[in-house]
């Protein structure tokens, strides 16, 4: 099935940009991530079923942000930024040198970044009930792939 | 059972009362919360005219970025990027430098009219005659033939610069790949898809790749990788893989693959330019 790219940003573009602002809060680099994130859907489109294509949506908006701030190194605006960039900067679980990391984004669509819960736990305030619900892991998956991740930002306040 | 949210916060929940955390109010508005949120939600704004302005807010802003950002440009600056619309390209053109070899004169990329597509697709049992692939961790079988003298190179073949070559492969099953090589000189250069956005669906059986390349003075080798996978590959992570491995060994070296990957590649020896043919 292929994708209806002018249906889907119809439907989700306002959403994932509005997504892509807040992360990046800058808007040409919004729009670019935002177009990344439907550019990534559409490469990953077997992912994409009947329900709530949101949800991944706004996974896929997330993570995109996340790379973009990884190349970027920005320098903090806000706190908000500040835990964002922290989040963006932090190794994967398991990430053991830059070439695994790279090779394990060959398969990026396989494993939920641990970056993206970390948003949607610290920055969003999902509980993990609800970062599992999100990313179809079992809630202590979801502990442990956080825990080490939220030792690099634990310097922050109120995390 | 229902923990006790991170740091006081509640922002996943509707909260009676409070504003309405926004990614609850971005999947009320498109449809998509679950009836039983959908429920809450839709009480809190009918009782609290703060959450009615969130909702008014965001339909606002709805409207404000199809009006800036109109479907159809956006549609097809995306389909663009994912080379969904690109046509296809006979040649490939696209090579990136190693970061401490970017020495211009070696990258040349010559950009020639395809070769005569004169290989006519086979059956997977044929193209498996020729001992080809020297290695790999993938069934999917790669075939370089060099133009001048239709010839199909084996693994360790003396080729020479200004030597064009063609590209067969055979997928075995593999429905997603990545064509790229390594040179002499760090050098990394994608053969297809033609553009690191392009699409890396590939086709049944044994394929002729619509390309040629030409290649240049690097010294040494160039060795072409062909990686697989039955999912949508990330080009741009490939490359930065094969860029990572010229670090390391780029001709003998063995790329570390997370489970499921494939790969398969062949090296082609340079002659030195004093080497008789």
């Amino acid at each position: 099935m292929a994708v209806d790219v002018d249906a889907l940003y119809r439907q989700y573009g306002p959403m994932v940009l509005r997504r892509c602002r807040t992360l990046l809060k800058d808007e040409e680099r919004a729009v670019e991530a935002m177009q990344d994130t439907f550019v990534l859907l559409i490469r990953n489109q077997h992912r994409l079923d009947d329900h709530a294509p949101s949800s991944l949506l706004y996974r896929m908006a997330t993570n995109t942000c996340l790379n973009h701030l990884r190349s970027q190194r920005r320098r903090p605006e806000d706190a908000d930024s500040e835990l964002i960039i922290r989040i963006a900067a932090a190794p994967e679980e398991g990430e053991r040198s830059a070439a695994r990391l790279l090779l394990q984004k060959i398969f990026a669509q396989e494993q939920e970044s641990t970056r993206t819960m970390a948003v949607l736990h610290l920055l969003d305030g999902l509980t993990l009930v609800e970062v599992a619900e999100e990313v179809g892991l079992s809630v202590s998956g979801v502990r442990k792939r956080l825990r080490t991740l939220k030792a690099h930002v634990a310097e922050l306040h109120g995390v | 059972m229902s923990p006790a949210p991170p740091n006081g916060s509640n922002a996943a929940r509707p909260v009676s009362g409070g504003p309405i955390p926004q990614w609850t109010l971005e999947r009320y508005a498109l449809g998509e919360l679950p009836p039983d949120q959908t429920r809450v939600i839709r009480q809190q704004i009918a009782d609290d005219p703060a959450a009615a302005a969130q909702l008014r807010e965001l339909e606002n802003d709805d409207r404000a970025i199809r009006m800036r950002y109109p479907a159809g440009k956006m549609a097809e600056q995306i389909r663009s990027k994912a080379g969904v619309v690109e046509p296809r390209r006979r040649v490939s053109r696209w090579a990136m430098a190693a970061p401490v070899l970017a020495m211009a004169a070696a990258l040349m990329l010559v950009v020639l009219p395809g070769i005569p597509d004169t290989i006519e697709n086979t059956d997977i049992q044929l193209i498996d005659d020729g001992g080809i692939i020297a290695k790999g961790t993938g069934d999917a079988i790669l075939r370089v033939v060099r133009q001048a003298d239709d010839a199909v190179l084996d693994d360790g073949a003396l080729v020479a610069a200004g030597d064009i070559l063609g590209f067969r492969y055979n997928a075995a099953g593999a429905r997603h790949g990545v064509l790229l090589s390594v040179d002499g000189n760090g050098v990394v250069t994608l053969h297809f898809p033609p553009e690191m956005l392009g699409a890396t669906m590939l086709e049944s059986g044994t394929v002729t790749l619509d390309l040629a390349y030409e290649l240049d003075d690097a010294p040494e080798f160039e060795r072409f990788f062909l990686v697989t996978a039955d999912t949508p590959i990330d080009v741009g992570a490939v490359i930065a893989a094969a860029r990572a491995l010229v670090n390391d060994d780029a001709r003998d070296g063995d790329p570390t693959l997370p489970e499921g990957a494939q790969w398969t590649d062949l090296l082609l020896r340079k002659r030195a330019t004093t080497e008789a043919p």
